[in-house]
């Protein structure tokens, strides 16, 4: 676990940023030789970016469909893809989004060939997943009231529908942007991606007013009792 | 705080920070120093957003597929490269064809003997087939892989393979217990995958043990040199009598010297006991033979116990290790008491 240099006091800190590097590595500038080095053939490239990305993949996967054996096929078949046609693909910045477009084309095709055999399946693995759960590693100043915040944004979550919540998670967690989230889901515009985070946000927002009144309040009878 | 949310740069600092963005939001917040609560909340709340549930790849899955995929990559190179050989192929097939016909019209009584049947090459179906091998307790297994390297498998082992190796590498998959006999081949490294574990080498013979049970990864070398890497890419080389042990909660690889004997008795079908408590005892003996072992005990068996069988059946181990530490049995079938 790495020491977490968060500054979770807003009372008296400055501001400094986390160290971690968990995830959204998409930026560095050496996946784009990696690319070119897998398109050339090279062998530990193909491992670097099996290693790096499939246990993200497979999350992202498994948020879509609620089966395991068949996103263990999409997977196989995604890397078959891109493997037979190295040679012929295009220069990426960043293979995550490279990888998360392509399994995501890959899920919703086999998906669509499913569907004439079986319809129930896919309803089901329509509904479920993407799910958000709001959670500090870190221990904060007051837990009654970081559990109330988290609480409250736990349920302004569940209100979202699934897309917004592939949104929220794309944009928040795998830290895409607009652009890249629009590619990857599937919609024309970049502008109706903002709109679908907006509107999310604008639930989540209305939950979260609430906890800054609680905040305050809280400040203030801290200060008091310390004062006392 | 809305604007904060939506703000692709903030997200970006709270995410994945670098010089620029740290500078900028630093300028940012001394030129709104009453945006600062709000800040950090906006900060934390961000920070705070996860998936609920995280799913991952059963490990033995994920090594299947690895070795899969190289597979075909290995098949897909040698493809490209042969784009133009197809093509060749191809052309003569065609060629072939024509001429049949035109001696099948042509000559009537010889035809026969001059149409040479096309065969289309057997080897271009792609041998990317795993093979499975399962031995249950109470069972052992040797086998020798399509390379020649001999493998003996202990009970209770899984290991998968490809019917085929690639030509540039050998690679397997080994959940539980297993002595290798590496054949020779400086070419083609010879790799195991166990977990967070894979193991390299070019040709020698020793011992694997990654048992869903146990804490730790080992693998013990008995001649030879093999490379170890783990997850995080720690590498470690070994000599013979040195053996590697990966904790698996700590994400600790470590080096230390053992006992061969100890180590790889099982392979030679030899049941070692050294300074075991009972339930180690326990714990082997139901895997060595593939039965249940029920314990009833009126008073406690606090002593460690060391003794050495080979190739004995169940009632005589039992009756040794009984007589040692003071207690009495019953075999019915697969289920075995043990009371005192």
């Amino acid at each position: 676990m790495k020491p977490q240099k968060l500054n979770t006091d807003p009372y008296s800190g400055t501001f400094t940023t986390g160290t971690e590097t968990g995830h959204a590595k998409s930026s560095l500038p050496s996946e784009r030789e990696i690319w070119m080095e897998f398109k050339h053939g090279s062998d530990s490239a193909f491992t670097y970016i099996y290693r790096q990305y499939l246990q993200i993949l497979y999350n992202y996967g498994r948020q879509i469909l609620n089966n395991e054996s068949l996103l263990q096929d999409c997977i196989q078949d995604m890397f078959m893809d891109i493997i037979r046609n190295r040679k012929n693909l295009a220069d990426v910045q960043s293979i995550k989004f490279y990888l998360f477009t392509a399994l995501r084309h890959k899920i919703f095709r086999k998906l669509k060939k499913e569907k004439n055999t079986c319809h129930n399946q896919l309803d089901e693995a329509m509904e479920a997943g993407f799910e958000i759960m709001s959670s500090h590693e870190a221990k904060m100043i007051n837990n009654q009231l970081d559990e109330d915040k988290q609480r409250l944004l736990n349920l302004a979550c569940d209100k979202l529908t699934k897309k917004q919540r592939e949104a929220i998670l794309l944009y928040y967690y795998e830290g895409f942007s607009y652009q890249q989230i629009a590619q990857i889901m599937g919609m024309n515009k970049v502008k109706s991606v903002r709109v679908l985070i907006y509107r999310a946000i604008d639930v989540l927002h209305g939950h979260l007013i609430l906890v800054k009144d609680q905040l305050l309040l809280f400040l203030v009878s801290l200060l008091a009792a310390t004062r006392f | 705080m809305q604007d904060l949310f939506q703000d692709e740069f903030f997200i970006k600092m709270v995410q994945n920070p670098d010089q620029e963005t740290i500078h900028y939001w630093e300028r940012w917040l001394s030129k709104h120093p009453e945006r600062r609560d709000e800040f950090e909340l906006a900060r934390q709340t961000v920070k705070s957003m996860q998936y609920k549930h995280r799913y991952q790849m059963p490990a033995q899955d994920y090594d299947d597929l690895f070795i899969k995929l190289r597979l075909f990559k290995k098949e897909t190179d040698h493809e490209l490269s042969n784009m133009y050989l197809d093509r060749h192929r191809r052309m003569r097939h065609l060629f072939l064809k024509v001429a049949a016909v035109i001696t099948f019209f042509l000559t009537f009584l010889f035809t026969v003997y001059f149409l040479v049947p096309y065969q289309p090459d057997e080897e271009d179906s792609l041998a990317l087939a795993m093979v499975h091998k399962e031995v249950p307790p109470g069972a052992k297994s040797t086998f020798r892989l399509s390379d020649g390297t001999v493998v003996r498998l202990n009970a209770g082992s899984k290991i998968s393979y490809p019917a085929q190796f690639a030509s540039h590498v050998r690679e397997l998959s080994l959940e539980g217990e297993a002595y290798f006999e590496v054949v020779k081949d400086s070419e083609r490294p010879f790799i195991i995958h166990t977990g967070e574990l894979q193991t390299a080498v070019l040709g020698t013979s020793f011992n694997v043990r990654y048992l869903a049970r146990e804490e730790n990864i080992e693998v013990a070398l008995v001649s030879g040199v093999v490379k170890i890497n783990d997850a995080k890419g720690a590498e470690l080389l070994l000599n013979p009598t040195e053996m590697a042990v990966y904790s698996r909660n700590n994400q600790i690889l470590t080096k230390k010297n053992f006992d061969a004997r100890l180590v790889t008795a099982w392979k030679d079908n030899i049941l070692l006991f050294e300074k075991a408590t009972l339930s180690d005892i326990i714990t082997q003996l139901e895997n060595w033979y593939g039965v249940e072992i029920e314990v009833q005990l009126n008073s406690p068996i606090v002593g460690l116990y060391s003794g050495e069988y080979i190739d004995k059946s169940l009632e005589i181990v039992l009756e040794g290790i009984g007589y040692a530490s003071g207690f009495q049995f019953k075999i019915d079938g697969k289920q075995v008491r043990i009371q005192n």
